[in-house]
């Protein structure tokens, strides 16, 4: 919630943490001094999530070639 | 021919070897010129005349032998009798009790006598058979064993193979063969044993014991195809039992079409050929590699879907949070506007308030205005100085006063108080 310096968050709290923000948004209470700052944390929340993307998608391709490309036997 | 001394009468006749000999064959082919025989028969060996010899037993209490003729099948005899068994799937083979129509004969050379048989009646071999098959498919029903090997599990990937067969026989090529050309890598340990004649159930229920040291997943029992008696040996109790009690699931290709030997039966899998047995093991090493790419596949697939989800998930977060934030910008204005609506719409009312009040104390004020007063008949007396006199007593006689009337103004002086 707040933009405070957190440890990074994991995937799913990442997800979980942008949702609130959108929903926080969304709701009829618009806090106008504190949209830019939560746009300014889910702007961050969703670089990290691309970034893990990224990573895991490198990673998942790799092991993915692996595990397609295994030899039947010794 | 009698032989007698010159001179003597001999008072009983005296007999050659030979002479002896050709009596008793002569007698005895009198006798018992042709009768029906029931023996096991044992010791089978053929000569290069062709001709096959044989013993036939009877056994009495605990196997104890307590009759043994030597018999003798004769070339020509042996093709024709081979024929007639061969159409009922039998063959000559050791450890089967046979009914045979035999004439007795005692060859004098040798002095030997012995039966030669010249029939065989095939549906007495074939009861003798299936007796002896359902005598041991009791007993291992009643020790519980009949399923014993079925219940052993068959590992996946069955590629240490022990195999028990006749090295070099036709079974041994084909099953192997089969493996080979896979192209998987079975490990074949052999386990060399006689699969027909008399040593077939000590050599085959030997190497199923020792089948478990060679490290095998599993036990194969073959042999070539051949008549049904030749299949005795895996009817027998000896190696019913082996297979039973073996540790290792058991697989047979005994190379028969029709019938399932007591082997068979108490085997984990029975096929009829070697070649089966082999095709089985390729397929299920087949079947295990395909579940493990399918595995792969689904495990890829699954893993692409997550990052999927992942990548849409965010980018809609993204997206949304995009829209949202102007959503809210546009809110906040619209509130903002609207309360100043509210303020001008309230200031407008109380401006209309205030403005009622006013004109209600005009009216007021205009009701109280002196001209009305002066209009009902009253004055208004004031001194020179304009101050409006209302005590008597503070003017002085000789003071000019003014009058103001409702219309017009008239001046005058005090003249007494």
């Amino acid at each position: 919630m707040s933009a405070k310096q957190k440890p990074e968050p994991g995937f799913t709290a990442a997800i979980r943490e942008l949702e609130e923000i959108l929903a926080g948004i969304e709701g009829e209470e618009v806090d106008l001094d504190r949209l830019a700052g939560e746009l300014g944390r889910a702007a961050v929340l969703l670089d990290l999530c691309r970034a893990k993307i990224r990573k895991a998608e490198l990673e998942v391709q790799q092991i993915v070639q692996r595990i397609e490309t295994a030899p039947a036997e010794e | 021919m009698d032989v007698a001394a010159p001179g003597i009468e001999p008072p009983e006749p005296t007999y050659t070897v030979s002479q002896l000999g050709a009596e008793i064959r002569d007698l005895l082919r009198e006798t018992l010129p042709a009768v029906w025989l029931v023996g096991e028969l044992q010791r089978l060996v053929q000569r290069p005349s062709g001709h096959r010899y044989f013993e036939l037993v009877e056994k009495g209490e605990g196997d104890a032998i307590v009759g043994k003729l030597d018999a003798v099948l004769w070339r020509g005899d042996f093709s024709r009798i081979a024929a007639q068994l061969a159409r009922h799937g039998q063959s000559l083979v050791e450890g089967v009790a046979v009914r045979c129509r035999v004439a007795i004969d005692f060859y004098p050379p040798h002095g030997r006598l012995q039966v030669q048989v010249k029939e065989i009646d095939p549906v007495f071999t074939l009861g003798e058979l299936a007796r002896r098959r359902d005598e041991t498919l009791a007993e291992l029903a009643r020790s519980g064993l009949l399923d014993a090997n079925r219940a052993r599990p068959l590992p996946a990937l069955p590629l240490r193979v022990a195999l028990i067969t006749s090295q070099g026989s036709a079974a041994y090529h084909d099953f192997l063969a089969t493996l080979a050309e896979s192209g998987y890598g079975f490990r074949v340990t052999l386990l060399h044993a006689a699969v027909q004649g008399l040593g077939a159930e000590r050599d085959v229920a030997s190497a199923l014991a020792a089948a478990p040291a060679t490290g095998a997943d599993c036990v194969v029992l073959v042999r070539g195809g051949g008549s049904k008696s030749d299949l005795a040996a895996f009817d027998s109790r000896e190696i019913a039992l082996a297979v039973a009690r073996s540790p290792l699931p058991v697989l047979t290709g005994l190379g028969h079409e029709i019938d399932q030997s007591v082997a068979d039966r108490v085997a984990h899998l029975s096929f009829k050929t070697p070649t089966k047995v082999g095709e089985f093991l390729v397929a299920r090493m087949e079947a295990a590699e395909l579940a493990v790419a399918q595995l792969a596949e689904r495990l890829a697939r699954t893993a692409r879907g997550t990052l999927r989800a992942a990548v849409e998930r965010r980018s809609e977060l993204a997206r949304a949070l995009g829209r949202a934030a102007p959503r809210a910008l546009a809110r906040g204005e619209t509130a903002l506007v609207a309360k100043a609506w509210r303020i001008v719409g309230e200031a407008r009312t109380r401006l209309a308030a205030e403005s009622a009040r006013l004109e209600g104390r005009t009216r007021l004020a205009r009701g109280l205005a002196p001209e009305r007063t002066l209009a009902r008949g009253y004055s208004i007396t004031r001194t020179e100085s304009g101050t409006v006199v209302r005590d008597g007593a503070a003017l002085a006689p000789g003071r000019r006063l003014e009058t103001t009337l409702a219309r017009g103004k008239v001046w005058s002086r005090v003249e007494e108080r």
